[in-house]
């Protein structure tokens, strides 16, 4: 009896651990010294066209573009403007780079600007050959400025490398 | 004490086997003992007057029974442990499905929390947000493209 009831107690423990942790982004919502900019799927859509401005050239990169917009359900920009917010954002993108939830895309170091991409694997969508994601964290940290980029939505790989060709 | 009281002792002590109480009987037979035995004797000379004190039968039967109910070994609870085994289960299940919902339940507090609210009313004000956020990942991208 005490057995069972360990083992239940450590699930949900495990559970609630797992709940926090895909929360980490709430606290930035009543933090002081962070500017937040949220546009919604449906904001985004009524802001159809914007992808020409993007990328005016490029039919593919401006097809890689709508599939993104397309599958969007949220962009989120949060600006750290205090030395405070600046660490917690720092911090939160070291424990997203050690943690498993998130994969490391890509890390680049240019002219003291350094940024990394985070994408999240999708639980529920699986397609044979494609994989699914359904969020990419931007980390920006030059000189003042740190920012952080979430988009929200489903997208596949091919949408991504679509969007990384000139 | 006579040797034979003695043996009187140890029959009302239960120490004696059948062949003994059988040898008993014949020497009290002929041997007189002390006043203090006689109402000893006289019991003795009842309990075992195998006329008077032949179990019937059918309460043979019943106590042979009895015992031999006594003697079998306990059935094994399989019915219980199979019981307290699905409770088990089924808390179990029960506890991670709670857990799971909860946790579901957080996920989508945080979808509907006011971070998640729109910033702007005006498309034209989202659009120049997207817009540099879109730029910001392409831009990225192609950064390190160039280096490579």
């Amino acid at each position: 009896m005490k057995r069972t009831f360990t083992t239940l107690l450590l699930l949900v423990c495990i559970c609630m651990g797992a709940a926090a942790q895909a929360n980490w982004i709430k606290k930035y919502e009543n933090m002081k010294g962070v500017q937040r900019v949220f546009v919604s799927e449906s904001m985004a859509k009524m802001a159809s066209g914007f992808m020409e401005s993007v990328i005016p050239d490029s039919k593919s990169d401006k097809d890689a573009t709508n599939n993104i917009v397309k599958n969007l359900k949220g962009v989120l920009i949060l600006t750290a403007t205090t030395a405070e917010s600046k660490k917690s954002l720092q911090e939160d993108c070291e424990k997203i780079k050690k943690g498993k939830e998130y994969e490391l895309l890509l890390e680049s170091s240019d002219d003291g600007e350094h940024t990394k991409i985070f994408v999240r694997p999708s639980k529920e969508k699986k397609t044979k050959g494609e994989s699914h994601f359904q969020e990419m964290l931007l980390f920006s940290m030059e000189g003042n400025n740190t920012a952080l980029i979430q988009i929200l939505g489903d997208f596949t790989d091919k949408d991504i490398q679509a969007l990384t060709k000139n | 004490m006579k040797e034979v009281e003695k043996r009187l002792l140890l029959f009302f002590e239960s120490e004696m086997t059948a062949e003994e109480i059988a040898t008993l009987r014949y020497d009290l037979e002929k041997t007189d003992v002390a006043p203090d035995y006689q109402a000893d004797k006289a019991l003795f000379f009842q309990l075992t007057d195998k006329e008077t004190y032949e179990m019937p039968v059918e309460i043979w039967k019943d106590i042979t029974a009895h015992v031999e109910n006594l003697a079998k070994p306990a059935p094994r609870k399989i019915g219980k442990r199979k019981s307290t085994l699905w409770w088990s289960i089924t808390g179990v299940a029960a506890c991670l499905i709670i857990a799971l919902g909860t946790t579901q339940y957080f996920d989508q507090r945080q979808d509907i929390s006011t971070l998640y609210t729109d910033t702007f009313d005006n498309p034209a004000e989202a659009k120049i947000a997207l817009n540099s956020a879109l730029q910001k990942f392409s831009t990225t991208f192609q950064k390190v493209n160039l280096k490579r």
